[in-house]
């Protein structure tokens, strides 16, 4: 149980920190608060990703992939208007229906709380059930106009205002744990894994842009690092009633692993295995042609990567209010510690010992 | 340089997306006296680069694409009227009654089928009439795969505005001239690239690899962007004759934030005219750049332009001139 506890708070520590998508860099402070000493070194590159690297010590060993996206969806301010109301554009793919009258916080100069206007449904004609989009609304902070000139420039990242609280049977109900529950529990994990048990140098890629790119900062990372083998970790859609569940992943009966044309077919089968000798609660789900997370860019990357796609079950995804199940987490950094420290995925995936042959 | 008279003669160069060959040797001959080396690459990009002193300095890539919209002929009548297909992000209500030019400088027009309502615009309800007679005539003048553009030009109106195409992007060309002839007889401290990109207007694939092959470690692009300045435009904090405009996003890219202040810091110091960009539609080379090969810090000077894709698009000058002194201040601070 305080395992467990532990796990809550690292993944309520790095969800707290704000990362809206292309303003990744403004985190570099915190995540080196919360993992030195824990890694041998901390890196960033020109994209916004950020590299967590724990070595194994052996000459020539593989290099081993681990990412997970630190970016998350957000707003931009895009104009400040009279009345100190201010214009915003989403910044990944926002559910229109969470956003009226939500809590935000603007990012500029200073740090501002502010709420989403709606209009109240006395003042709303019976046909106008549409929900208006993010581009549409106005965030009211109890600034002047010429005030807010001052202290937030355009383009200043917005972010839900973070609140995190736990449910009963081991759940946790927050902001942002797409996907930074998944980096927190797979840097947990890593931290946690003596030196001597790796089975290769091990980076922890906690990657820019995915919700805003269909590269991905996670290509361009994974071109610098050139691993031998790749693991991705995203969340995954939970199952909610009215959803078929042939859409979905069951919540709290562990992660997910996916069957796809964009995943290594080999490397995938070895995770089940992993899964299977150690009991690690798991779903085979297909995702035929892509995975929609960055495996399917980092596999195409240089002279391609292998990879393997793994999932946590998430509810309400790209909401304030995303749901995941602790057990789940659990599953889910067992799976992370194994996978590192599997000899035999090393020694068939090692492309490095192959070469000189 | 006078940016004016040069959007004149690039401006009257045709050259659609993939068919750029007489725009990249205009470019060639304009830019060649500034710099150190020109290259094209395998995709047809125009590379020009001003070396640096030191063998390891940094590399800019400066990015301008040198293609424009157009048509390509896919089938000519028994009446001699030429069916075309759009390359790249085609209005048809813009298009048509235009005059068009082909690559062989042959003369038309661009029209829609008789009775055809502008709701019902479709490219295969439009052909080209180059005045032929008949097929056989017509074959004389133009093949298949021959590309026909809107008959472009640039033309002043009142006070720094001129208005014509294309200026997307050859106003983003003229820039980056005039830029290279300022730096021409400067000693800076890193690698500058020029480049001229192929086929932005067809999803920005030229700079991908041209970024590739040259690894930059900071890159900017420069490209025509929206504004919320004329009636019924969407909202959008941006508008002619207001200064260069620096990019935060559009729907391809989210600038590198350090990249972005730098920019408005040099704006306030040098007191050169600026407005932070944020456009809802519409992506640019500066994604292909960002995310190459292990990526760039990238960032974005944009021309505010109305009427972008028509043959009457619309820029002020001095927005254009604030982006030479603001990229050139940019440049100069690269260590």
């Amino acid at each position: 149980m305080d395992q467990m506890k532990n796990l809550a708070r690292e993944i309520v520590a790095l969800c707290s920190v704000p990362s809206v998508s292309g303003f990744e860099g403004r985190s570099t402070k915190e995540i080196q608060r919360l993992y030195e000493g824990r890694f041998d070194r901390i890196e960033t590159d020109a994209v916004g990703n950020h590299f967590l690297w724990k070595t194994c010590g052996r000459e020539g060993a593989p290099r081993i992939l681990v990412d997970a996206h630190f970016d998350e969806i957000g707003m931009l301010v895009r104009e400040i208007l009279e009345g100190g109301f201010v214009r915003l554009v989403s910044v990944g793919g926002l559910s229109p229906s969470v956003l009226q009258a939500a809590d935000v916080i603007l990012y500029g100069k200073e740090v501002l709380r502010g709420v989403i206007v709606s209009t109240p449904p006395h003042l709303r004609s019976a046909e106008d059930d549409r929900l208006p989009d993010c581009e549409e609304l106005l965030v009211d902070t109890g600034f002047s106009k010429d005030e807010l000139e001052k202290i937030l420039p355009l383009g200043s990242p917005v972010g839900f205002a973070p609140d995190y609280r736990e449910l009963l049977g081991g759940r946790l109900a927050g902001k942002s744990f797409d996907n930074k529950a998944c980096a927190a529990i797979a840097a947990s994990a890593i931290a946690g894994v003596p030196r001597e048990a790796l089975a290769g140098d091990v980076v922890l890629m906690l990657s820019s842009f995915e919700e805003t790119s269909r590269l991905g900062g996670a290509s361009a990372g994974a071109f610098g690092l050139s691993p031998d083998y790749a693991m991705v970790i995203d969340v995954n859609l939970a199952t909610v009633p009215d959803v078929p569940k042939s859409e979905t992943v069951p919540l709290g009966e562990g992660i997910s692993l996916s069957v796809s044309a964009a995943t290594d077919r080999a490397l995938t089968l070895a995770s089940q295995k992993i899964c299977k000798e150690k009991n690690i609660a798991h779903t085979m789900i297909a995702a035929p042609s892509s995975t929609g997370t960055n495996a399917t860019a980092v596999q195409l990357v240089g002279g391609g990567i292998p990879t393997v796609d793994v999932g946590l079950p998430l509810r309400n995804m790209h909401t304030y209010n995303e749901v995941i199940d602790l057990a789940d987490a659990e599953a889910l950094a067992s799976f992370v510690e194994a996978f590192v420290c599997d000899g035999e995925i090393a020694k068939n995936f090692c492309v490095r010992e192959e070469l000189p042959k | 340089m006078n940016l004016y008279t040069t959007l004149q003669k690039l401006c009257t160069c045709p050259s659609v997306s993939g068919r750029e060959e007489s725009i990249r040797e205009l470019l060639r001959e304009l830019i060649s006296s500034f710099v150190d080396e020109v290259s094209v690459d395998n995709l047809g990009n125009l590379i020009a680069r001003k070396k640096a002193k030191n063998a390891k300095a940094k590399k800019v890539m400066l990015c301008a694409h040198m293609d424009e919209i157009g048509f390509l002929v896919t089938f000519i009548e028994d009446n001699g009227m030429i069916r075309v297909a759009p390359v790249g992000g085609i209005s048809l209500s813009a298009a048509a009654y235009s005059e068009v030019v082909s690559e062989k400088r042959v003369a038309g027009v661009i029209v829609p089928e008789s009775k055809t309502k502008p709701k019902e615009y479709a490219i295969d309800k439009f052909y080209v009439d180059i005045g032929a007679k008949d097929r056989k005539s017509a074959e004389r003048k133009v093949s298949i795969g021959d590309f026909f553009v809107v008959r472009g030009g640039v033309r002043r109106l009142a006070g720094n505005r001129i208005c014509g195409r294309p200026l997307d992007d050859r106003i983003g060309c003229a820039i980056l001239l005039s830029l290279a002839e300022r730096l021409a007889s400067v000693e800076t401290a890193c690698d500058i690239y020029y480049v001229f990109s192929v086929q932005e207007e067809v999803g920005c694939r030229g700079a991908l690899p041209a970024a590739f092959g040259i690894s930059p470690d900071v890159s900017l692009c420069f490209d025509v962007t929206g504004t919320g300045d004329t009636p019924g435009a969407d909202p959008m904090a941006c508008a002619l004759g207001k200064g260069a405009a620096v990019k935060i996003k559009d729907s391809s890219v989210i600038c590198h934030e350090e990249v972005v202040a730098t920019l408005c810091s040099l704006a306030e110091t040098h007191k050169i005219p600026y407005q932070r960009e944020i456009l809802l539609y519409g992506g640019t080379d500066t994604a292909p750049m960002q995310l190459s090969g292990s990526g760039s810090r990238a960032g974005a000077l944009s021309i505010p332009c109305r009427y972008i894709h028509s043959a009457v698009e619309t820029c002020d000058l001095g927005d254009a001139e604030a982006c030479v002194s603001l990229a050139e201040q940019f440049v100069l601070t690269l260590k």
